[in-house]
């Protein structure tokens, strides 16, 4: 799923009925072959198979369904009917079509904090109770089934939930496991950031490799005997040893028994903490003097911009606590705040949900090494410009961090803002004068010819029109409200 | 046994005593099959057996109990299930 009014990818499937109908397959949407996602007209669209439709009616009967739907937690889905839509579900020899409600921006586990991971657990958790209640189950358990509205998990797989067969186990158990349990208990036992290792394996950690992470004491610990040692064990243990389903269903394998299993779960996981309380940003804010010298013309400077024309989707990148994402949020539909950092991100999304902030998705996200297209043929996850790009970016003290502290050349980060990111910026230089760039220079060698005011306004002139600049008072930095040119 | 109390937290002694012994035998007295990896959810599904406490433990000995009359040549609906 994406929103509709992003770059489109090449076209991959074409359709002709009557007048020519182009179909966009979704690159990522292969895996269940009983349906799948496709844009039309600005639709976002899903075809469904016979039997994919026929579970579809039954879910659509259920009440949990439509109260999840209401409450936010299922992206609201409805048959197509317009007939160019449907005309192109018959082409493709779909039995039925349904249109879901575009997300705002698509995000991956790899790029949530902590709680975004255990929220969306939740989540799953919850629906998976609430289907067999009504003879529904969830049929698998992929993170990136979930998606965010600012704060607020949402399911968007809609095909995932299929009628319960009388004997069946779950079977997205293992998934369940690999995609939350895991990468939850080595952020929360061992300190481990599972981040990396979403992003390195698209089906997650398997209990065999969570194990063998896990200390003697580890495994004392709730959740790691059941679900990772044994888990492992048991998979060593029962594979290739016939039809497992067969002779469960045979043995009365029944709902209540996933039940007990879920909710096992769903405590274990409600309590899990990270309880990490430092790091080198998180407390950026609260030890920078600059930033309350600063802090009062930067939000006014950052207010003005955002509130002069109306802003769909705005970028705060290196967010860290959240200041001038929430000010943007003021005026902004959406607002993707972003860092490097994983403890600022998850402080910033526990205030969002104390707040209720509901326009604001903070998401963990390395400038110098940029989540990138992923899965099969590359084209299964998007790379972050890719999932629709923002009419503005703000990049508030972070342009040293990225010269100097990441090596990136100054030319071609402000060349990415203007190529890769488009739009308007918001970009603050801060000389070499400040505390904070004598601090990152003190133990390198100073190899950064670029990083100088000239240079900047220069690369900076070459890519935008720059329609306002504002030195602050602390005398060593400046702020740039640059625009796209024929913005 | 704060290993399983998050798991069972109504459960009695008895149960987690179950849980206990079936675990073990599980990590231990079962021999591990050279295609396991072709296969992988089997043993997610078995496990799900065990946590679901006594009941699910009761499928569990009955599932292994038709397999093992199935293996000693015993009625045709365990080999079936085999």
């Amino acid at each position: 799923m994406r929103p509709s009014t992003i770059p489109r990818p090449p076209l991959v499937h074409r359709v002709m009925e009557g007048a020519a109908a182009k179909v966009r397959l979704e690159p990522g949407s292969f895996r269940d072959r009983n349906g799948r996602v496709f844009y039309q007209d600005g639709a976002i669209l899903r075809g469904l198979g016979a039997r994919a439709a026929r579970e579809w009616q039954a879910l659509s009967a259920t009440r949990f369904f439509h109260e999840a739907v209401n409450e936010g937690k299922i992206v609201r889905t409805e048959q197509a009917q317009r007939p160019r839509l449907l005309a192109a579900g018959r082409a493709n020899g779909w039995a039925l079509v349904l249109e879901h409600e575009a997300i705002p921006f698509i995000s991956y586990p790899y790029e949530w904090c902590f709680s975004q991971l255990k929220d969306a657990a939740l989540l799953q958790i919850d629906l998976l109770l609430r289907g067999l209640d009504e003879g529904v189950i969830l049929k698998d358990a992929s993170a990136f089934n979930v998606q965010w509205r600012g704060v607020h998990p949402t399911f968007i797989d809609i095909p995932s939930f299929e009628r319960w067969q009388a004997g069946d186990p779950w079977v997205g158990y293992r998934q369940f496991c690999q995609m939350f349990v895991n990468p939850l208990l080595l952020q929360a036992y061992k300190d481990i950031p599972f981040q990396a290792w979403l992003r390195g394996s698209i089906d997650g950690i398997a209990p065999e490799q969570c194990r063998n992470l896990m200390s003697f004491r580890d495994r004392l610990r709730p959740g790691v005997l059941a679900h990772v040692v044994l888990h492992a064990r048991a998979q060593a243990a029962a594979g290739g040893r016939g039809d497992v389903k067969q002779s469960l269903r045979a043995a009365g394998f029944s709902a209540d028994l996933i039940q007990r299993n879920a909710r096992g779960l769903r405590s274990l996981i409600e309590g899990l903490e990270w309880k990490r309380s430092t790091s080198v940003w998180a407390n950026y804010a609260a030890q920078n003097s600059y930033a309350d010298q600063d802090r009062d013309a930067k939000i006014a400077f950052v207010r003005e911009v955002v509130a002069s024309r109306p802003r769909r989707l705005v970028w705060d990148l290196g967010c860290n606590t959240g200041t001038f994402a929430r000010v943007a949020a003021e005026h902004a539909d959406q607002v993707i705040a972003m860092d490097a950092d994983h403890l600022a991100v998850e402080r910033l999304y526990r205030g969002l949900k104390q707040e209720q902030v509901s326009n604001i998705l903070p998401l963990v996200v390395n400038l110098a090494d940029l989540p990138p297209a992923l899965g099969w043929r590359g084209k299964e996850r998007k790379d972050l410009t890719q999932r629709g790009r923002p009419d503005l970016t703000l990049c508030l003290a972070l342009l040293h961090h990225m010269v100097i502290g990441a090596n990136i050349p100054l030319e071609e980060f402000v060349d990415w803002l203007s190529s890769a990111v488009g739009g308007d910026l918001v970009i603050e230089f801060v000389d070499r004068e400040d505390p904070m760039v004598r601090t990152l220079l003190r133990n390198k060698d100073d190899i950064y010819d670029d990083y100088s005011v000239e240079r900047f306004e220069a690369c900076l002139s070459a890519r935008y029109n720059v329609v306002r600049r504002e030195a602050l008072s602390s005398g060593t930095r400046t702020l740039y409200h640059a625009m796209a040119h024929g913005g | 046994m704060a290993l399983v109390s998050s798991q069972f937290p109504k459960d009695t002694a008895m149960k987690r005593f179950v849980f206990f012994v079936v675990g073990l035998w599980l990590l231990v007295g079962l021999p591990v099959p050279a295609h396991a990896y072709l296969d992988p959810g089997s043993g997610s599904m078995l496990l799900q057996a065990l946590l679901g406490g006594i009941a699910g433990v009761t499928v569990l000995v009955k599932l292994y109990w038709r397999r093992l009359v199935a293996r000693f040549g015993g009625d045709r609906a365990g080999r079936e299930a085999e």
